[in-house]
């Protein structure tokens, strides 16, 4: 007989940032193992590569800086050239990262995309084909998913937990809803990928907040704003306050999710799926994991650029005629200081990524999605591995996600003294949506720490590609901290475009 | 038996109480499972109890022999009350009142141990033991009442070897104990289901897949699928559903050795479709694969289906529907449609022109499709926007309705290449089903099937499409009106 088990938790769970700011709680025992990864000790191994030796390492035509998307796109396009790309972390993939062993598989960042209308930019749809991950579908004018068994259901897309209350939709209040999205609805088809294609028309929505743009037209709610923000935030890592009407309507407009089935892609690695296609197609040899670009010097006949070789512990001095810049805007101030101002705007949220890996329990089939409301805005709730695979005796995967405040990153170096703290808060909210204790049956839990997960897609963020006021020609800027959406498709297309540059 | 008499005594009584607190918890558990929420209120249960106990302390203090009826109601709910309450519950409007019922008789049977009267002593027991059986059957999940049973017996043991007095009550108790602990061993399964509380016959199978929760109940021997709690067919009269599903447009075909299934999970269209010894492939694309591999599996399934989609001419093809037919080169003389009413922009996409301008070109010349096409009386604009897309994509159509009992009124729209309507009507009429032989269909049902009688409604011209999709909400806004 079923008996309900109610689990005994205290109902005001402490939030991330407060964890965060402690130093150290007691630690508490757990049985499992539990591993952060994180880049804040980068700064630590740039002061012990002062007394590495520097070595000549002979000349490249293009440096490829981050192997992210962007540096991935940029070099699948530059294939046949000369072109040698510098990773910093031991796994390419950037916020697309994933843990990958034989037995176990799950996303670290980035974990899903969706089928693309056929309106959208061609450069990126057709790299997508040539990988073989996406194929035309002419009855729908769209690009559905090669790999088909990495769909996820429609009807086990979502499910929303509100304080106690679980719900099919985020935004269910009627009719604050239907108007909302009539209002949406007028610019269904003009919200392009990538955004430059966005006809000028509607770049004025890119000066305005998306909640002034929404004050405007509609009678807003408390209740309606917070799950605008809960939506924002999991695509931008920022709230309707602080995104541009234009990325707000585009989160709602983008594809016809009102009218039609999205292809909804989520492999266990998540987007790092599309970086293993990548490299596949690159080949390996050119693509140097563990290389730190600490230094780019301008002269006479391109650059010069220092590359810390983590593993040799050695310096490698290239002469690289041009540099495709596809790493994170705000480590120029030390990397190319003389460009720093470029970006100086940008904003970015931290992110940190919490995958529960549990031992199999039988029957169970979630949902994909879990969006969660709770007492702390910087947990968004968790995916669902069970969506993801059909074979019961799997581990089960579930991966949290905590979107932060910027003012949290400088605490993120807590994150491993306080670990256990943090999973065990994770933990008791998965248990609260279940109606049952997970932690007993916790095997492992992997923590991921991205200080500069998202750039903000702020008011004035887009539209304004910093290619075009740059000064040396020869250096590039990809990513989506160069003016962009912070999503696939924008990633991929400012990667290919930087290639069309050098 | 007084209470005083001896050390066990107190212990003995205790562990009754315990076992009366676990044999009541489990029945208002059963109860919360069949009608979902608790129509129990708690004091007036704590009340019935002790006020049933102070009846029976005072009234069965004379005469203990008189009181072991109800001693062997509570041995009867501690032994099978599961299975009791499983089997009653179903049967009766009444379930809180049964519950009190059981709690007061049970009570009573407690109290045939007092004989000592209202002393304070044996009410504090009588609390304790009956709070703690609460307790523990909420808590622990694979309490079985039978083992409180077993502990007694171990308490009467001991204390009979250590008083060595045989006594007639204490003889008599333990060989009902005795016995009924053979006969507890002997199990009867039983088997709970969540979804239960959906529904009013017993749940003899539930299972969630990625698409659905499939739920099987029993009434009178005969089974009922549900799908998200909709009834699906019945073991009682699925062929009123099959039969024109499959046997006309056979009978129609010139040609039928590749057919194409597109849906159908539960494998009936598959053993109608063997029965023609000119089928030589059936591929199978279901929707919900799960649901299909239980069907391949299930002895309720293949009870109706007889195995059929373990057949060798049985493919099942793992590949969205969509991009099989556009991606498939090889061409079909019949496609059988058979997908679960459009009630959302999901299931809509399989009522579509571009679903069915796909299917049109993987039929051969003379190729034909049919599609169950929901009801043509509930929700009759759908059904005449199935056929205007239909017909706007080349197919010439044909419709059909059917009284299937167990779900109503039903209907299918055939969708035929290089014929018209109207030859396929004149055609259809002259068959008359006699091989291969069928359960019910045969000419004048076909001719009854045909006939709708005058229509009410406006001709609706609406297409339904991807970009577009109308359908779905016709038939949500369904309401019988034609």
């Amino acid at each position: 007989m079923n008996r309900r088990n109610f689990i005994k938790t205290s109902s005001s769970l402490l939030t991330l940032p407060m964890i965060l700011k402690s130093c150290g709680w007691k630690s508490e025992d757990v049985s499992y193992p539990i591993q952060v990864h994180s880049d804040a000790r980068t700064g630590h191994l740039i002061y012990k590569s002062h007394q590495f030796e520097k070595l000549p390492a002979g000349k490249v035509e293009t440096l490829i800086v981050g192997g992210g998307m962007a540096g991935m796109a940029a070099a699948c396009r530059l294939k046949d050239r000369d072109f040698l790309l510098c990773e910093l972390s031991g796994d390419l993939g950037g916020t697309s990262s994933a843990y990958r062993t034989e037995k176990l598989t799950f996303a670290q960042g980035a974990h899903y995309d969706m089928g693309y209308p056929g309106s959208y930019g061609h450069e990126v749809l057709e790299l997508l084909e040539t990988l073989n991950i996406i194929r035309y579908q002419p009855w729908k004018d769209s690009w559905g998913f090669a790999d088909q068994q990495y769909l996820v259901m429609h009807r086990r897309k979502n499910q929303c937990y509100d304080h106690g209350q679980v719900r099919r939709e985020v935004l269910m209040e009627r009719p604050l809803r239907n108007d909302f999205f009539r209002l949406m609805e007028s610019y269904r088809g003009e919200m392009h990928l990538p955004t430059r294609l966005i006809d000028d028309r509607y770049h004025k929505l890119n000066r305005i907040s998306f909640i002034n743009f929404l004050h405007k037209q509609l009678k807003l709610n408390d209740q309606f704003i917070r799950g605008l923000n809960y939506h924002l935030k999991d695509d931008y890592g920022a709230n309707a306050y602080a995104v541009s009407a234009l990325a707000g309507i585009h989160y709602f407009t983008c594809r016809p999710y009102n009218s039609e089935i999205v292809e909804l892609f989520s492999p266990p690695q998540g987007n790092h799926y599309f970086i293993q296609r990548m490299a596949d197609y690159v080949g390996n040899e050119r693509l140097k994991t563990r290389h730190l670009v600490k230094r780019i010097t301008k002269e006479a006949e391109g650059f010069r650029v220092e590359v810390v070789d983590i593993m040799a512990g050695v310096i490698h001095v290239f002469k690289a005629k041009k540099i495709i810049y596809a790493g994170q805007k705000h480590a120029l101030k030390y990397i190319f200081p003389q460009d720093y101002s470029l970006f100086s705007a940008n904003h970015y949220s931290p992110w940190m990524v919490v995958n529960l890996v549990l031992e199999p329990i039988p029957r169970h089939l979630g949902y994909w999605q879990n969006e969660m409301l709770t007492k702390d805005e910087t947990f968004l709730g968790f995916i669902d591995s069970s969506t993801q695979s059909e074979s019961p005796d799997e581990s089960l995967v579930l991966t949290a996600y905590y979107c932060l405040p910027e003012a949290s990153r400088n605490d993120l170096i807590q994150v491993e003294a306080n670990k256990q703290r943090i999973v065990k808060t994770t933990a008791q909210h998965i248990s609260k949506y279940f109606g049952w204790d997970i932690q007993a049956s916790i095997l492992q839990v992997d923590i991921k720490v991205m200080g500069h997960a998202m750039p903000v897609p702020g008011v004035g963020h887009l539209f304004d590609d910093k290619n075009q006021y740059r000064k040396n020609k020869n250096m590039i800027y990809a990513g989506v901290d160069n003016s962009r959406l912070p999503l696939l498709f924008e990633a991929v297309d400012s990667g290919i475009l930087a290639a069309t540059m050098v | 038996m007084r209470a005083s008499e001896h050390p066990l005594t107190p212990v003995l009584f205790l562990s009754l109480s315990l076992f009366l607190g676990v044999v009541i918890t489990e029945q208002w558990l059963i109860m919360a499972y069949y009608h979902g929420e608790d129509l129990i209120d708690q004091v007036i249960f704590t009340t019935v109890a002790f006020m049933f106990f102070a009846i029976g302390c005072k009234w069965t203090g004379q005469n203990p022999y008189g009181a072991s009826l109800p001693l062997i109601f509570l041995l009867l709910f501690g032994l099978a009350g599961d299975w009791i309450g499983y089997h009653l519950h179903r049967h009766t409007d009444w379930a809180s009142l049964m519950v009190y019922g059981i709690v007061a008789v049970c009570s009573l049977a407690v109290s045939v141990f007092s004989r000592a009267g209202n002393r304070p002593k044996i009410y504090f027991l009588f609390a304790t033991g009956l709070f703690t059986g609460f307790w523990l059957t909420t808590n622990l999940e694979s309490l079985e009442p039978a083992y409180f049973i077993l502990l007694i017996l171990a308490i009467l043991v001991i204390r009979f070897l250590l008083l060595a007095k045989f006594r007639a009550t204490s003889i008599a108790i333990t060989g009902i104990l005795i016995t009924a602990g053979f006969l507890y061993f002997d199990p009867i399964p039983v088997r709970y289901f969540e979804s239960q509380q959906n529904y009013y016959d017993p749940v003899i199978y539930s299972r969630e897949t990625a698409f659905q929760t499939i739920n099987i109940t029993r009434w009178k021997g005969e089974n009922w699928f549900y799908y998200n709690n909709v009834n699906q067919f019945s073991s009682i009269d699925y062929w009123l559903y099959f039969e024109p599903m499959v046997h006309p447009l056979m009978q129609l075909a010139q040609s039928k050795e590749r057919i194409l299934v597109l849906g159908g999970e539960n494998g009936i269209i598959a053993k109608e479709l063997l029965k023609y010894a000119e089928v030589t492939s059936i591929d199978y694309l279901p929707i919900d694969s799960t649901l299909f591999r239980i069907a391949s599996e299930n002895h309720h399934f293949t009870a109706l289906n007889e195995g059929a989609l373990k057949s060798p001419k049985v493919q099942a093809i793992n590949e969205s529907i969509f991009d099989f037919l556009h991606r498939n080169p090889n061409r079909f003389d019949l496609i059988f449609i058979d997908i679960p009413d459009p009630v959302d922009i999901e299931l809509n996409q399989y009522y579509t022109r571009e679903f069915y301008q796909l299917c049109h070109a993987a039929l051969t010349n003379k190729g034909m499709l049919i599609t169950q096409a929901g009801s043509p009386y509930y929700a009759a604009k759908a059904f005449y926007c199935i056929r205007n897309t239909m017909e706007i994509s080349k197919l010439s159509t044909l419709i059909m309705h059917n009284q299937v009992l167990t779900l109503g009124e039903w209907g299918w729209i055939i969708g035929a290449k290089g014929k018209s309507g109207a030859k396929l009507k004149s055609e259809v009429l002259k068959i008359d089903f006699h091989s291969p032989e069928t359960t019910w269909l045969n000419k004048e049902a076909m001719k009854m099937m045909l006939s709708f009688g005058k229509s009410f409604t406006e001709p609706d011209t609406s297409i339904n499409t991807l970009k577009d999709p109308i359908v779905y909400r016709y038939y949500t806004e369904g309401t019988w009106k034609f």
